[in-house]
C-alpha cells in the first residue's frame, strides 16, 4: 500500500535535520509546515518547478564550504514543469545535491489532474541525465534509499511513488519575505558554525 | 575595435569590477565574446543553462550562500523568466543582476525577436522591477560603473535588478 505525502515528509524532514531541505509549492508545504516547521526547511510556496535550480544554486554556493546534503523536494507535477533543471544538474554534477521527487502521478494540489508520470518514469529520465538514482516504495525503502544516496556522491535522486491526495493542513500564509529570511538565518548560521 | 567590441569590453570591464564567482548565461550571438570571456576565466565559473527561469532559481541559491552571480541572457528571454523573477526572487528578496541583451532597437536584424523585445522595458517595469538601459545614449565609458553600480544596488535593496544591454552597432 502507497504511503501518503505527509508520512514521507515526515520522514524525510526527520532523516534531514542539519541540512537545508527546499520543499516544492502546493500541498507538499503546507504539510510539511504543519507536521514538523524546522529552521532549516526553506518553503517555495508558488514558482513551481524552481526548487531544482534553488538547490543546485545552494549546492554549488555551499560546494567546499560544508559538508551539508542540499536537498530538495519535489513531486512529479513540479519535476515535469522544469525537466531541463535535470540536464542542467547532470551537467554540472554536484556532489551535495539530493533531489526526493514523491510522484503521486497527480497534480493533487489543483484538483488532480493525472501527469505524465502515469507513463513516464521520472528516475530513467534523471539516469539518463546523468544523476545517481534510487527507488522508494515505502517508508523502509525511503529511509534505505536516502541513507544511500547520502553517503554516495550525488547528484542523487530518490524518485518514490505515493498515495494521491492530501492530508487537511493550514494554509501557509506566511509572507515569502518571513520564509525565506527565517532559512537564511539558519543557513547563514550553518556556514558560520 | 567597433561599437559592439568597444560595448561588450565595457560589459566585461563592469563584470570583473564586481568580484563575479559565478557567470550565468543562455546563448546570444551579440554576447558571445562576452560569454566566451567568461568561459575562458578560470577565476570566474561560467555555465550555461537550458532555460532562463532556471537561472533565476540557481542564482537565488548562490545568494544565500554569499556567492557573488550575474545572469546574461537575452531580453526575449525574460519572457522564459518572469514568473521566477516576480514569484521567487521579487517575492523572496532574493538580489541578483539580470543583464537582458536587447534583440530589438538599433541594429536588430530578426523581424520576430522585436515584437517581445520592444515591450520588455515596459514589461519589466509594469512587474514592478527595477530596470536601467546601456545604449548608444550612454557613453561607452559609463557602462562598467554603471554595471558594477546596478549589482551592489540588488544587493543592498535585496531585489532582483534588470540590466537592458544594447550591444548592437
Amino acid at each position: 500500500m502507497l504511503v501518503s505525502r505527509i508520512e514521507a515528509l515526515g520522514l524525510i524532514s526527520g532523516r534531514f535535520p542539519e541540512d537545508p531541505l527546499v520543499f516544492t509549492c502546493g500541498a507538499t508545504c503546507r504539510e510539511m509546515a504543519a507536521r514538523d516547521r524546522r529552521g532549516n526547511h526553506l518553503y517555495v510556496v508558488d514558482s513551481m518547478g524552481l526548487v531544482s535550480p534553488i538547490v543546485l544554486g545552494l549546492s554549488l554556493g555551499l560546494e567546499g564550504r560544508s559538508d551539508a546534503r542540499v536537498v530538495g523536494v519535489e513531486g512529479d507535477g513540479g519535476m515535469l514543469t522544469n525537466l531541463n533543471a535535470l540536464t542542467t544538474i547532470g551537467y554540472l554534477q554536484p556532489a551535495n545535491l539530493l533531489l526526493i521527487v514523491l510522484d503521486n502521478e497527480r497534480y493533487d494540489s489543483t484538483g488532480g489532474q493525472p501527469t505524465f508520470t502515469t507513463r513516464l518514469n521520472l528516475a530513467d529520465i534523471a539516469e539518463s541525465c546523468g544523476l545517481r538514482t534510487w527507488q522508494a516504495s515505502d517508508l523502509e525503502t525511503l529511509d534505505h534509499a536516502i541513507s544511500e544516496a547520502s553517503s554516495a556522491p550525488g547528484p542523487g535522486f530518490v524518485h518514490m511513488k505515493i498515495a494521491p491526495g492530501n492530508t487537511p493542513a493550514p494554509l501557509l500564509l506566511d509572507d515569502p519575505v518571513t520564509l525565506g529570511d527565517r532559512f537564511q538565518r539558519w543557513l547563514s548560521a550553518k556556514m558560520d558554525g | 575595435m567597433g561599437y559592439a567590441e568597444d560595448a561588450c569590453a565595457a560589459v566585461i570591464e563592469g563584470l570583473e569590477s564586481i568580484g563575479l564567482d559565478y557567470f550565468i548565461h543562455v546563448p546570444d550571438s551579440f554576447g558571445a565574446p562576452v560569454i566566451a570571456h567568461f568561459e575562458s576565466d578560470p577565476s570566474v565559473r561560467s555555465f550555461p543553462v537550458a532555460r532562463e527561469e532556471e537561472g533565476i532559481g540557481i542564482a537565488s541559491g548562490l545568494a544565500m550562500t554569499g556567492k557573488k552571480a550575474v545572469l546574461f541572457y537575452q531580453d526575449t528571454g525574460l519572457g522564459n523568466s518572469i514568473g521566477a523573477l516576480t514569484t521567487y526572487a521579487m517575492s523572496y528578496h532574493s538580489p541578483m543582476l539580470l543583464l537582458a541583451i536587447r534583440r530589438g532597437g538599433f541594429g536588430e536584424f530578426n523581424a520576430a525577436n522585436f515584437n517581445f523585445s520592444e515591450s520588455a522595458i515596459e514589461m519589466v517595469e509594469t512587474m514592478r522591477i527595477k530596470a536601467f538601459v546601456l545604449d548608444y545614449r550612454v557613453p561607452l565609458d559609463s557602462w562598467a560603473g554603471a554595471i558594477s553600480q546596478a549589482y551592489s544596488y540588488a544587493l543592498m535593496t535585496n531585489r532582483p535588478i534588470v540590466m537592458f544591454l544594447n550591444l548592437k552597432e
